[in-house]
């Protein structure tokens, strides 16, 4: 433990130096003054560990030292032991508001002195496990950001999303049903048209957090339709609906919308996120359609939503007018 | 005690005696003028300084009287340092107090003198 010691008395540095290095702390600095030991910290490289202040010095006192190094000179969370004669125990108050951690007496009782330097001893080793354990959080958490950040474009895999599924095995989904299973399955594909500026701005976690969250609004608003999703890179959402859907999209943009403002998400900086959802596009299985038509579609749609995303933000339907999808054959079963 | 520390503080020992003798002819020579009309603050506050010092020490290399006297003429010139204007003339527990200090400070020199230690 780097130590130092501040008393305008040097026969008391003799005095600490033995004591000191008696309990094994031989790694000792001494300063006569406040000035000097200002002088001492913002020289060296290393910060010390443990400060023993004393109280009554000519020039800055030390409380109005204990006060810099707490304020000023980043020593934040080090042990500081002030030293006092007995007669003068009614500095202490001021001592600790300027944040001292501990006191001793002069005449110095050689036990006791040791004693709380071992204390102080043990603080700073906590306080530097606990240091080193927020530099080791820290760099794993950057770690983890970098390997979770993804382009723009790629798409996202939502595991944690029930429903949720990689684009490639949706499009399995959809090549394996056949002509007839295909007709009424309704193809959806929503978008986030802040996404670029949501993509920049997020970090990585909070990033797949928000298309996991989107995700989730979306498969809420069709609640009841069996949807199948896939993220489809550039905020862009496509739905197969196997029971095909009827109702108006907007709304269910809207009602996807609603349920995503409605969890009050923030960005790392406590501003909140907004992003409302635009439907990008929909079609309708047929009788004729086959699973390969399907997933042309879904790549049409798919494409569509990213490349809009990617613009600026425009509604879909510029002149108001709702689209409905018809079902051929309601609630159509495979 | 260990015997290192026993050691350094016999080393020690000697360089606080010296520093004793001085505060002993300091302290000669501004008692008189405490009971006179000489400016009393600064007066004060050197003697509260020298009581500090000597308190802090003295107890420590062994001299437990003496630290203890110096505790108390420190705590007696606490209040008269700290106030503006302090009351003519001084309490005499005051200076009771600097010189039962002084009666033990002149003591412990004699004792610590070549002639007492067969130096």
């Amino acid at each position: 433990m780097k130590i130092l010691a501040v008393d305008d008395d040097v026969l008391i540095h003799g005095v600490l130096r033995t004591v000191l290095a008696g309990a094994g702390y031989d790694d000792v600095s001494f300063a006569a003054s406040a000035n000097e030991a200002r002088m001492l910290v913002g020289a060296v490289s290393a910060p010390y560990d443990a400060y023993l202040l004393d109280i009554q010095m000519p020039g800055d006192d030390g409380i109005a030292l204990c006060r810099w190094l707490r304020k000023e000179a980043g020593c934040r969370a080090e042990p500081i032991i002030m030293i006092t004669s007995m007669s003068a125990k009614t500095f202490l108050d001021g001592a600790f508001q300027a944040g001292a951690t501990d006191y001793v007496t002069k005449p110095f009782d050689v036990t006791e002195l040791a004693t709380r330097i071992r204390q102080a001893d043990r603080q700073s080793q906590a306080n530097r496990r606990i240091r080193d354990d927020a530099i080791r959080l820290r760099a794993l958490k950057a770690a983890l950001e970098d390997m979770r950040r993804v382009d723009l474009t790629a798409s996202v895999a939502l595991d944690d999303v029930d429903g949720a599924l990689e684009p490639l095995a949706l499009e399995n989904y959809l090549l394996r049903l056949g002509r007839g299973d295909l007709a009424g399955t309704s193809l959806i594909a929503f978008r986030l048209p802040g996404i670029t500026r949501l993509h920049a701005r997020l970090a990585a976690t909070a990033y797949r957090d928000l298309l996991a969250d989107a995700a989730e609004s979306i498969l809420a608003a069709l609640q009841g339709s069996g949807a199948l999703l896939a993220h489809a890179g550039a905020g862009a959402f496509v739905t197969v609906l196997p029971r095909g859907f009827e109702a108006d999209l907007d709304e269910v943009a809207a009602l996807a919308s609603q349920v995503l403002d409605d969890l009050g998400l923030i960005d790392d900086t406590g501003l909140p996120i907004a992003a409302p959802f635009v439907v990008a596009g929909a079609h309708h299985c047929g009788m004729m359609t086959s699973g390969r038509d399907a997933v042309g579609v879904l790549h049409a749609l798919s494409a569509r939503a990213r490349v809009d995303s990617l613009e600026p933000a425009e509604p879909v339907h510029q002149d108001g007018a709702r689209q409905r999808f018809g079902l051929v054959r309601p609630f159509a079963r495979r | 005690m260990s015997a290192v520390l026993k050691t350094t503080i016999d080393r020690l020992k000697p360089r606080f005696i010296v520093n004793l003798t001085e505060w002993q002819a300091s302290f000669r020579a501004l008692r008189p003028e405490l009971s006179g009309d000489a400016d009393l603050p600064p007066l004060l506050h050197e003697l509260r300084f020298a009581t500090h010092r000597m308190a802090g020490l003295a107890g420590t290399l062994g001299f437990r009287a003496l630290g203890r006297l110096a505790q108390q003429a420190e705590a007696q010139l606490v209040p008269l340092t700290d106030a503006t204007a302090p009351a003519r003339p001084l309490p005499p527990a005051v200076l009771a107090s600097l010189d039962a200090l002084m009666r033990e400070m002149d003591r412990v020199v004699a004792d610590a003198s070549p002639a007492r230690t067969g130096r």
